[in-house]
């Protein structure tokens, strides 16, 4: 459907809509703010749209989306860091305050403490506890999402759980 | 692990504007078609700007080799005619002038040199002259006393 050029843009309709929300999601627990949030996901669509006569289907089609959502996100927030001339900790910072200012952002639940804490962690940690504590992926697919090896996931995985954990105790 | 999820219940503290997720294919697609059409645009320009930048490549490729070619060979303004110039001058020329007129350019030619001659000759001989008569005053008035 997607080769065809008479069907491609009712099959790429139908895919908006099938992946739009859990690829949202994920962009948005990395971007945090719903207007970037917005942005992100609207230039991943466009991206897909482009590369789509270059998909190879020997890779999954969410694996793929997934992959460029991710990459998408955090190429927004490098993006975001070089603008504002801020190192690493100030955008975590700034994201942190984007939590008091957001109106979509449910200020007082218990859920906020937690995405508070993963703010306090290296980006490469949050993604990998986002991935497997929410999305419940497998080792395998997220090795193939960011390209990291299983083992080196696990590692990562039970660093963010014991820091995030340490993180609430002190709270 | 168990205990963060007893806590936590995965629930995500984000919300999104009501009817979000019904709009965004639409929004999606409108982005797509802005994108084309500016992309169609942008070739075009990308074809009309290499196009150009050959052309003015190419352009100034034949003004530094023109400035150059000029800088080692420079523009000679003034040809000196050559020995068969003026043999050519003078065949295309013969029939164009009669005895009389060369015969009149002769004698103009001898009169206007003679004159010059007498012309030049006047102050070196104004000059003997002078000296001649300052030398017989000064004798006279040797002999006077």
């Amino acid at each position: 459907m997607f080769r065809n050029p008479d069907t491609k843009h009712y099959a790429f309709n139908l895919l908006v809509r099938k992946y739009q929300e859990r690829l949202y999601w994920q962009i948005r627990k990395i971007v945090i703010n719903h207007d970037d949030a917005d942005d992100v996901i609207q230039n991943t669509f466009l991206k897909v749209w482009g590369g789509l006569d270059n998909f190879r289907e020997d890779s999954q089609l969410f694996t793929w989306l997934y992959r460029i959502a991710t990459n998408e996100a955090l190429t927004f927030l490098k993006k975001k860091r070089t603008k504002l001339l801020l190192p690493l900790v100030d955008v975590e910072q700034q994201l942190m305050r984007s939590f008091q200012g957001d109106p979509f952002i449910d200020g007082d639940s218990t859920a906020l403490k937690l995405q508070k804490a993963l703010l306090k962690l290296p980006e490469k940690q949050r993604l990998v506890f986002n991935m497997k504590y929410f999305e419940e992926m497998k080792y395998e697919e997220i090795s193939e999402i960011l390209g990291t090896s299983v083992g080196a996931l696990k590692a990562s995985f039970h660093h963010a759980v014991k820091k995030i954990e340490k993180f609430l105790e002190e709270d | 692990m168990k205990s963060m999820k007893d806590k936590f219940n995965k629930k995500l503290p984000f919300k999104v504007p009501d009817g979000y997720f019904d709009n965004l294919p639409l929004r999606v697609q409108e982005r797509i078609a802005a994108n084309q059409a500016q992309n169609k645009y942008k070739g075009r320009w990308v074809t009309i700007r290499s196009q150009l930048a050959f052309a003015a490549g190419f352009a100034f490729m034949a003004l530094l080799s023109y400035l150059g070619y000029y800088m080692v060979h420079p523009l000679i303004t003034e040809k000196k005619p050559i020995k068969t110039d003026y043999v050519e001058i003078v065949s295309r020329t013969i029939y164009e002038f009669d005895d009389i007129d060369l015969f009149k350019a002769i004698e103009q030619k001898k009169r206007t040199d003679s004159l010059k001659e007498v012309y030049d000759e006047i102050p070196h001989r104004l000059y003997v002259r002078s000296s001649n008569c300052i030398t017989i005053i000064d004798e006279k008035k040797e002999i006077k006393p």
